[in-house]
């Protein structure tokens, strides 16, 4: 079997946890950095809840996902002298067409086309969390036009001690130069009984400041509520102090999808929920803000900034 | 011009080969095999002159077909982005996977074209007209071919079908010495100028019909110095004949 290059599929379970993501994103990114565009690379995630948010973290980093379509793109011919061998194909697509030069060893009389038919195939179908493709939900529906030369799993220990980890960190820092996603940080106290917004803060976010964030604790179950079609309404994430993280669009956000398609500039609003209500938490520390006692204003459609408003910087 | 630097060429035997133009053919033969070319001829499978050949070239490559080795495969992608293709050969099937980044395959605009063969120039000798070779040159003429012909002693017309040069002085007397000219600065070795030597006596009749220019003269001085013989030329004119 000649090719001139490699496929590999990086499957994700459908209640992936968000280190087995960051790890899927982390190999993808270790693939192709290092394949010099001879391993074509694509994810697969099963019909999951977290999809729309991977899908636009994917979508804004050129990400590519693996998307079954079941349509003709395998064609078989007959070649007239069965001890013909090729010796070289060279392809190129332009105008519309597709053409491809075939050279045999030897003279063949006569090339004619058989049939057609739908077929994806891997070298490589890397699992990631689990040693069962059957937890990759939908995957048995795309089987009968997949094939697939050999399974590698990728578990946590896996990506932990294997070096998986280094590479998160080093795509962290890579895509920390490329992008640049402005976050409006918000906090959302439970004081008094009521909510009570405020608008602290501008400051970069990245992606993989979320994984990170995620990264640091493995072991939580993420879960999402109020999906917009596109775009998470709200991600909870149970911390380990009880405490609950939201990530959340703004209403904004949703009446104008063109906004934060248009990349960049789009804005992300993180809301923490914390337990004591005034906005004052210790989950801050997790990206690494300072803890602080906040002001509480309740939230206003307005993009002057409160009187009692005091900036908020990272930590350095 | 001289005969081109090719790896495989192919020289192709008229139909109603005269014995002289044999000669002239077993010559750039024998200089290509000098040369550790993987040199091959063709003649229609009906010819007489097959065995004319083998009595005359030792081990002789002959083929009497040309298929092609070459093929050009397309179909229309519309709107689809191939991102790679990917190709399986076993046992007489070929299988050729396209991955598609978006869109769909028009697969039924799948056209097939025969587009070469294997050989990098084909050589015809004293004749101007792919006509003239019979099934072989009607072959030749299927392929939709980035093939390479080159004439020797004919001023070679193809027009726009194919690439072709040649060489060609028509103040030559024999075309043995068209074939001198066509080896320029190559080595004559003696098999070859034996060949060359017998062409020239048999086209003149042993120098019976009038010879209008001294090039010639000066050939066969060529031909002598590199160790044709008499005796060996006629050898070779009586085995074409007996044949």
């Amino acid at each position: 079997m000649q090719k001139d290059s490699k496929n590999i599929l990086i499957a994700v379970r459908s209640l992936a946890t968000p280190a087995e993501i960051a790890s899927a994103l982390a190999l993808y990114d270790e693939f192709n950095k290092s394949s010099n565009n001879e391993i074509s690379t694509l994810l697969y995630f099963g019909k999951s809840n977290i999809n729309p948010i991977l899908e636009q973290a994917v979508t804004l980093e050129s990400y590519k996902f693996y998307q079954p379509r079941n349509y003709p793109n395998e064609i078989r011919l007959k070649v007239s002298d069965p001890q013909a061998d090729v010796r070289s194909v060279r392809w190129s697509q332009d105008d519309g067409e597709v053409v491809i030069h075939l050279e045999f060893d030897r003279q063949v009389s006569e090339v004619t086309q058989q049939n057609t038919i739908t077929k994806y195939k891997f070298q490589e179908i890397h699992l990631v969390g689990t040693t069962d493709i059957g937890e990759i939900e939908n995957f048995a529906e795309f089987s009968k036009y997949t094939e697939y030369e050999k399974i590698i799993p990728v578990t946590l220990e896996t990506s932990t001690n294997g070096g998986i980890e280094q590479n998160i960190d080093e795509r962290i820092k890579r895509n920390a130069e490329q992008y640049n996603f402005v976050a409006n940080l918000w906090y959302e106290g439970n004081s008094s009984g009521s909510v009570q917004v405020q608008k602290y803060n501008e400051l970069e976010l990245k992606w993989q400041d979320l994984f990170t964030l995620i990264q640091l604790y493995p072991g939580l179950n993420p879960y999402i509520t109020g999906l917009g079609s596109i775009w998470p309404q709200t991600l909870k994430f149970e911390l380990k102090d009880g405490s609950i993280l939201h990530i959340s669009a703004d209403d904004k956000l949703d009446s104008k999808n063109q906004v934060y398609r248009s990349f960049p500039g789009f804005t992300v609003h993180i809301t923490l929920n914390g337990e004591q209500g005034n906005g004052q938490n210790g989950n801050l520390s997790l990206i690494e803000l300072p803890t602080k006692s906040l002001p509480v204003t309740t939230v206003t459609e307005t993009t002057s900034e409160p009187e009692n408003y005091e900036p908020l910087q990272p930590a350095p | 011009m001289a005969l081109p630097n090719a790896t495989n060429p192919l020289i192709l035997i008229p139909r109603n080969v005269a014995v002289h133009e044999i000669l002239a053919i077993a010559a750039v033969y024998s200089n290509f095999r000098e040369q550790a070319k993987n040199v091959r001829i063709a003649l229609n499978s009906d010819s007489q002159v097959e065995e004319a050949l083998k009595a005359v070239i030792p081990n002789v490559s002959i083929l009497n077909k040309i298929e092609p080795s070459h093929y050009q495969i397309s179909l229309a992608t519309d709107d689809a982005v191939v991102e790679n293709v990917e190709w399986e050969v076993s046992e007489g099937k070929l299988n050729m996977y396209f991955q598609v980044g978006t869109g769909e395959l028009n697969t039924k605009s799948l056209k097939i074209n025969k587009t070469g063969s294997e050989f990098d120039h084909i050589i015809v000798v004293a004749r101007n007209n792919l006509d003239d070779f019979g099934e072989i040159g009607t072959s030749l003429k299927q392929l939709k071919s980035t093939l390479k012909f080159y004439g020797v002693g004919v001023d070679l017309n193809l027009e726009d079908k194919f690439v072709f040069d040649s060489t060609y002085f028509d103040t030559l007397d024999t075309l043995a010495e068209q074939v001198l000219t066509s080896f320029e600065n190559s080595e004559l070795k003696r098999p070859t100028a034996n060949y060359l030597l017998a062409s020239v006596l048999n086209q003149t009749q042993d120098f019976k019909i009038e010879v209008k220019n001294s090039e010639l003269f000066i050939s066969m001085k060529k031909l002598f110095d590199s160790g044709a013989s008499i005796g060996a030329a006629r050898e070779l004119i009586n085995k074409l004949i007996q044949n």
